[in-house]
């Protein structure tokens, strides 16, 4: 799950703080404990933006929604023409104009591209550096540094699916000048596998042969190990990667996966210059001594406060980025960020959920205001080994009961679209006939609490609901206690803990009734179905259970054409959908404001930090 | 004087000692840990963070580490930020901190002085009714009301100021006024009553009596001997205020330390947690052994051996 790191502070949490603290000793803070702020992991509670992928039909279904909701829909369509090639626009200002200053909300946790899992993090390095494949304007999977698709027609993946041969374009280049090759690409697959550098995507390649091995070799807590740097040597060198020649790399699978293409396209897999590494060490990522392939090189970072960003010379790819200087400047107060935008502070800020109406009824800020559907869904999640949500009908009644046009108004502000289905629009596999499953029907919510056992909601048993406390989470218990009540006569409690506290009660299983969900890492339905819903799964905490759908995700993962295989996950989803393994309340959307200057702008699905930021390059400041 | 205050900073050590302990067993036994988070990572990358941090080994030897690690000038490295240096960080932060710090305390300091002495001064007069109403005013907002205010008016509407940072003018003033006018009111409030107090005793009326001119009066017997309560409070006022606020750092988006020290509590990141309680404690009782030693300074009768 990609998590986006942010300060929900809880102003309210705040206020009681500084009310008991106060005047007692003249200051307003220092609160040990009490002031709520936050936590990096996006618990999935607070509406997180992050990627959505909407490939081919999809596009059209976020365009479509972003043009209803009044958007300007030119913003979010295609470049200006020349700049897909890289060439200026007739109406960019000059270079010397090409500064740009945009909101960051969040420092990020490291800029370490093979350890990072964060927003943040990811959005400024896909602009440090560029794998082997990237995501176009749909979402789709197209080469970056590759020069072209594997396929098995060309030759770059073997017959049985195991083996890819991946050639790289020509004439590739470190920021420092030096070349890069497909010794680079094999030093950067076994670094971001290495068990002591420890990086936190490196479960996404286990399928790689011998990448599992290599990462785990040291053992849990429970089962320590203690290999020498003699074995750990031979296990890095048992990966299944290696340079044919400079120009050509080979990996090779334990099982084929209709995935893999995407998965190399994630930071993780962004190349690093070896002398670079095991010149500077942990300190390789300081302005000073960070080096990658990406359109821009990090000038200034200064913790918490700002990062400047200046355009490669040594860029390889295409297209040139035609902003000059970038300038982050890490905000976590979207209210204040937004204060800051309308004193012309800085360019481009993401629209707070407090002010999105007044916002959207704006008509001076019509032209400024960028929409993006993203992958995200939230919405209820249920023990399902615990009474009374062991019944797949009185969970499919809390999953009814809930009004999503009203919820998504109410408590989003209208920022967001609403979600009867787990996969979200735009997702392969993502299917129009599965959302009328879960759909808003007060009768039938009643009737199926009902044939439980609780007519008109008698005998049901006490239940809370656990959420972290934060400002939008408060509204989201207010709204979603108010339609049970009115819709199921039930009565739910809350259990307001800070972030940390709430995950480790998931993880515990140690809930009743919890709001969660899902951000994706990449678009393909493999990163949304298998181990959270199958039975055991690592991650399937809700401990939602049914052997027919563990057959569907089987075959759906078995299957490695993309055109076949989205069907799959359709049929699969289906059946936790009927199940009513969650209820889906919330798909997620980014909403950013932009001063009239900024042009070129080009949401995809899968942009994480700020709107346009994974197709940046084509962004500009006009005349 | 000299041998009071080694015994003083002597008493720092198991102060410091007996924070950190406490510190650490507290943020050991709340629910979750760093890496806790609603989708938990795959086992085996959680077992592999543990291990780089240390946190796969037992408690009391991570405690022991830490202490070691400590002793040597180590605090260990952030994970929210990871692998930062807890010192780089409280290093970073304490400067914008202590500079908010203490252009807040110096207004607060002579802005409340100002209003408490003229409003005794001229008791039940309007111009006491109106530092009465000031100091009632900035006792009952809260900083972060007040800094919204003065946001929407000097920011949104007039365009004098900036909201985003800390160093410039411009976009200092207003973090600053937020941060002093709450103390600034607590002092004047103190500062008022302390002089009434004063103003009533019988040496200010034998110093009337034998003839001192009035200002002579006023500065010499009333302020300097309304001071001593107020000194009580300036100590922990400055200790609050350098050591950071982080509901101002937060709207003004300034990195300082105060931010860091709450966010480490709800991030679970224990370095960061313990060097900047650790920090705040030593502030703390550095700030009050000034005090004390000002008291003898503003009176002669106090006296330390």
């Amino acid at each position: 799950m990609l998590r986006e790191k942010r300060s929900p502070v809880l102003l309210t949490g705040v206020m009681v703080a500084v009310a008991a603290l106060g005047l007692a000793c003249g200051s307003s803070n220092n609160n040990k404990g009490n002031a709520a702020n936050t936590a990096k992991p996006s618990a999935s509670s607070a509406a997180a933006p992050s990627a959505a992928a909407p490939s081919g039909g999809t596009a059209t279904a976020g365009a479509a929604s972003a043009t209803k909701a009044g958007t300007a829909a030119a913003n979010a369509s295609a470049p200006a023409g020349g700049a897909a090639t890289g060439a200026k626009p007739a109406d960019a200002a000059p270079d010397d104009q090409q500064k740009l200053t945009i909101q960051l909300p969040a420092e990020p946790e490291t800029l370490d591209w093979q350890v990072s899992e964060f927003e943040q993090d990811i959005s400024v390095e896909h602009l440090l550096a560029r794998g082997l494949f990237y995501f176009d304007k749909d979402a789709n999977v197209v080469p970056a540094l590759a020069a072209q698709m594997p396929t098995k027609e060309n030759g770059g993946l073997s017959a049985d699916g195991l083996t890819y041969t991946i050639k790289l374009k020509s004439g590739q280049k470190f920021s420092d000048g030096n070349p890069l090759t497909a010794k680079d690409m094999v030093y950067t697959v076994q670094r971001a596998m290495d068990p002591k550098l420890a990086g936190n995507y490196a479960g996404f390649f286990y399928d790689i042969v011998g990448a599992k091995d290599y990462n785990t070799a040291l053992g849990t807590k429970d089962s320590p190990k203690t290999p020498s740097d003699a074995d750990l040597a031979k296990m890095k060198a048992a990966i299944g990667v290696k340079a044919v020649d400079d120009s050509t790399i080979q990996l090779t699978l334990t099982k084929p996966s209709g995935s893999f293409l995407t998965r190399l396209g994630l930071w993780a897999m962004y190349p690093v210059e070896q002398s670079v590494i095991e010149k500077f060490g942990d300190k390789w990522t300081d302005p000073a001594n960070i080096v990658g392939n990406g359109p821009y090189v990090l000038k200034e970072h200064v913790e918490k406060d700002h990062l400047t960003l200046a355009a490669n010379p040594n860029y390889t790819l295409d297209p040139k980025p035609l902003i000059k200087t970038l300038t982050l400047r890490v905000i976590e107060d979207n209210v204040q960020a937004l204060n800051a935008y309308k004193n012309g502070e800085i360019d481009g800020v993401n629209v707070p959920q407090q002010q999105a109406q007044q916002i959207f009824a704006d008509p001076s800020l019509k032209d400024q205001l960028h929409r993006q559907p993203r992958q995200e869904t939230r919405g209820w999640e249920f023990n399902d080994a615990q009474k009374p949500f062991d019944d797949a009908k009185v969970r499919m009644a809390f999953a009814k009961a809930v009004n999503r046009d009203d919820y998504i108004k109410a408590v989003y502000g209208g920022i967001g679209t609403p979600a009867t289905t787990w996969l979200p629009p735009g997702l392969p596999g993502y299917a129009q006939a599965n959302e009328s499953i879960q759909a808003f029907d007060a009768a039938a919510a009643k009737k199926l609490l009902s044939d439980a056992g609780f007519p008109n909601g008698q005998g049901f048993p006490s239940v809370s609901l656990l959420l972290t406390d934060t400002p939008l989470n408060h509204t989201i218990f207010d709204f979603l206690q108010k339609q049970i009540k009115d819709n199921l006569n039930i009565s739910i409690g809350s259990e307001f803990v800070d972030a940390k506290t709430r995950s480790s009660r998931y993880s515990n299983k140690q809930f009743t009734l919890f709001y969660g969900g899902w951000v994706g890492d990449y678009p393909n339905a493999d990163d949304w179905l298998p181990d959270l819903w199958t039975t055991g799964g690592s991650t399937n905490k809700p401990g939602y259970t049914n052997p027919q759908f563990d057959a569907a995700v089987k075959a759906a993962l078995a299957e490695t054409d993309p055109q076949k295989q989205a069907p799959l996950w359709s049929a699969a989803e289906k059946i936790m959908l009927t199940d009513a393994a969650g209820g889906w309340l919330y798909h997620g959307e980014m909403v950013m404001l932009f001063k009239p200057k900024v042009k070129g702008l080009t949401g995809v699905s899968i942009d994480s930090g700020w709107f346009g930021s994974e197709l940046f390059e084509t962004t500009y400041i006009s005349k | 004087m000299t041998g009071y205050l080694m015994r003083r900073l002597f008493w720092l050590v198991p102060v410091l000692f007996f924070v950190a302990t406490i510190t650490f067993l507290l943020m050991h036994n709340v629910p979750g840990g760093p890496w806790s988070q609603d989708r938990p990572f795959p086992p085996q990358v959680e077992a592999n963070l543990n291990k780089k941090y240390n946190l796969d080994k037992p408690l009391l030897q991570q405690y022991v580490i830490y202490l070691t690690d400590l002793v040597h000038g180590d605090f260990g490295v952030s994970f929210a930020q990871r692998g930062r240096p807890v010192s780089a960080i409280i290093k970073s932060g304490l400067k914008k901190t202590a500079e908010l710090g203490i252009l807040s305390f110096l207004l607060a300091a002579v802005v409340g002085l100002t209003l408490g002495t003229v409003a005794a001064f001229n008791q039940n007069g309007p111009l006491d009714y109106a530092c009465v109403f000031f100091a009632t005013i900035g006792a009952s907002f809260p900083s972060f009301i007040i800094a919204m205010f003065l946001i929407l008016l000097f920011v949104v509407k007039l365009h004098w100021f900036n909201v985003i940072g800390f160093g410039s003018w411009k976009n200092s003033v207003l973090p600053v006024a937020s941060l002093a006018f709450l103390p600034a009111s607590y002092i004047s409030r103190i500062t008022r009553s302390s002089v009434l107090e004063v103003i009533r005793q019988d040496y200010v009326r034998t110093a009337r009596a034998k003839g001192l001119a009035e200002p002579i009066v006023d500065l010499r017997h009333v302020v300097r001997n309304s001071l001593i309560p107020i000194l009580t409070v300036l100590g922990p006022i400055f200790a609050a205020l350098v050591s950071g606020s982080f509901i101002i750092e937060f709207v003004f988006s300034i990195p300082g330390i105060g931010r860091e020290f709450v966010e480490s509590t709800f991030n679970r990141d224990y370095g960061v947690i313990m060097g900047t309680t650790l920090f705040y404690a030593l502030v703390i009782v550095l700030a009050n052994l000034v005090v004390d030693v000002m008291y003898a300074v503003v009176d002669p009768r106090i006296r330390y051996s």
